[in-house]
């Protein structure tokens, strides 16, 4: 794949994901569901685009730290790592072979999306996303709150391809992706660095 | 013994033997869950979807990626489940993006708010602070394997004990609950959306 091919699907990642976020409005399905699709756009398919239907439905729970509590892990990087992680490819069957074969789906998330979320927002909680971005803390689930994240937002610039959080993370983890295809992470990589300390 | 009941019991004897074979917090919870109602007949996705989904919730586990700073893996399987089980989807949104707050609410009443009162936070951090009395990195393998051993004293991988079979049991719990008897949410959807 050429670097023009990636940039095309990175940049429809971050597209689709604007696209989402006013429709479906939660950073965690919206996030999930644009690197999805600009992947498949482009030739990889992450999963069928019905289970992808399924999938979302799971994810949307998760949104905005926890139930949008806040306090969980950002929504955006939950769509985001569930993305790496399918992609990652380690179901039931391969476990029973080799549970090592877990460290290739946490070392995927961690050394990339996670690693980013941590540098560009100083952890991975929906509040330490919106502490850095906004300046402030809310609770989603008091309706006055709620609103003025909704105008902060929107004040901000933040609904739209550019400078909201889940286009963002589409973007980095579509290129993520592309860059595992080329360098996969595999069990013996994994094994040398665990081989001191079998758990 | 009841459908929920002997569903709930399932759940934490899978969470275990899961832990034991499949290792890991996130998809062990979820698989659990899932499996869990499935013996009672209870059928949320086919044996196929479940693995993609479990291929997805392997990265969620250990607070995302074994890193610790994010939601507890566990709590993560289990809410999918629950999310799952509520069943908002691309569909559902483009009739009403309220209906978002249904899959909210029953994460967040279901999980959320007990695992608050347990564990005073969300994160894979702040269980293992309240388990065993600190958090180790499990990025460093050196330190992952003193987080397993810790587990193996405490005497974690019993039905009773382990952390991964509370979540999957409260997610069968709130799933039942739900089929149940589906609460009456206008009033909450108006309330949230303002």
């Amino acid at each position: 794949m050429t670097r023009e091919e990636k940039d095309r699907i990175i940049k429809r990642a971050g597209e689709l994901a604007g696209q989402y976020v006013p429709v479906y409005w939660g950073c965690g399905q919206s996030t999930f569901s644009a690197i999805a699709d600009a992947l498949r756009e482009g030739g990889i398919e992450l999963c069928t685009k019905e289970d992808e239907d399924e999938m979302f439905k799971g994810i949307v729970g998760l949104s905005g730290g926890y139930g949008n509590m806040n306090i969980g892990t950002c929504g955006a990087l939950v769509g985001a790592s569930f993305a790496v992680s399918l992609f990652s490819g380690i179901g039931r069957e391969e476990q029973l072979r080799d549970p090592d074969h877990r460290r290739i789906a946490y070392d995927n998330v961690a050394g990339t999306i996670g690693e980013r979320f941590l540098k560009e927002f100083g952890g991975l909680r929906c509040r330490d996303v919106t502490w850095k971005r906004f300046g402030k803390q809310y609770d989603s689930w008091d309706p006055e709150a709620k609103k003025e994240f909704n105008r902060d937002e929107e004040e901000r610039g933040c609904i739209g391809e550019e400078k909201c959080t889940q286009p963002m993370a589409a973007r980095w983890t579509t290129g993520y992706i592309l860059e595992l295809m080329e360098n996969p992470l595999t069990l013996e990589k994994v094994k040398e660095k665990y081989a001191e300390v079998k758990t | 013994m009841t459908q929920m009941e002997k569903a709930i019991q399932k759940a934490r004897e899978l969470a275990v033997e899961y832990q034991g074979t499949l290792v890991g917090c996130g998809h062990c919870s979820f698989a659990a869950t899932i499996d869990s109602l499935r013996s009672v007949g209870i059928e949320l996705v086919d044996e196929r979807l479940e693995n993609q989904m479990f291929k997805g919730l392997m990265g969620l586990t250990g607070g995302i990626g074994n890193m610790g700073y994010g939601t507890c893996g566990a709590l993560s399987g289990a809410g999918f489940a629950v999310s799952l089980a509520v069943g908002i989807g691309r569909k559902e949104l483009d009739e009403d993006k309220g209906n978002r707050w249904i899959s909210y609410y029953y994460v967040k009443e279901g999980l959320g708010k007990k695992w608050i009162e347990k564990y005073h936070g969300l994160t894979c951090r702040e269980t293992q602070i309240v388990l065993f009395g600190r958090a180790w990195n499990s990025r460093m393998p050196e330190m992952s394997k003193q987080l397993f051993d810790a587990a193996q004293v405490r005497g974690c991988r019993t039905p009773d004990a382990c952390t991964i079979a509370d979540a999957a049991a409260m997610a069968v719990q709130t799933i039942i609950d739900m089929r149940e008897n589906p609460q009456d949410l206008e009033y909450l959807k108006e309330k949230q959306e303002g």
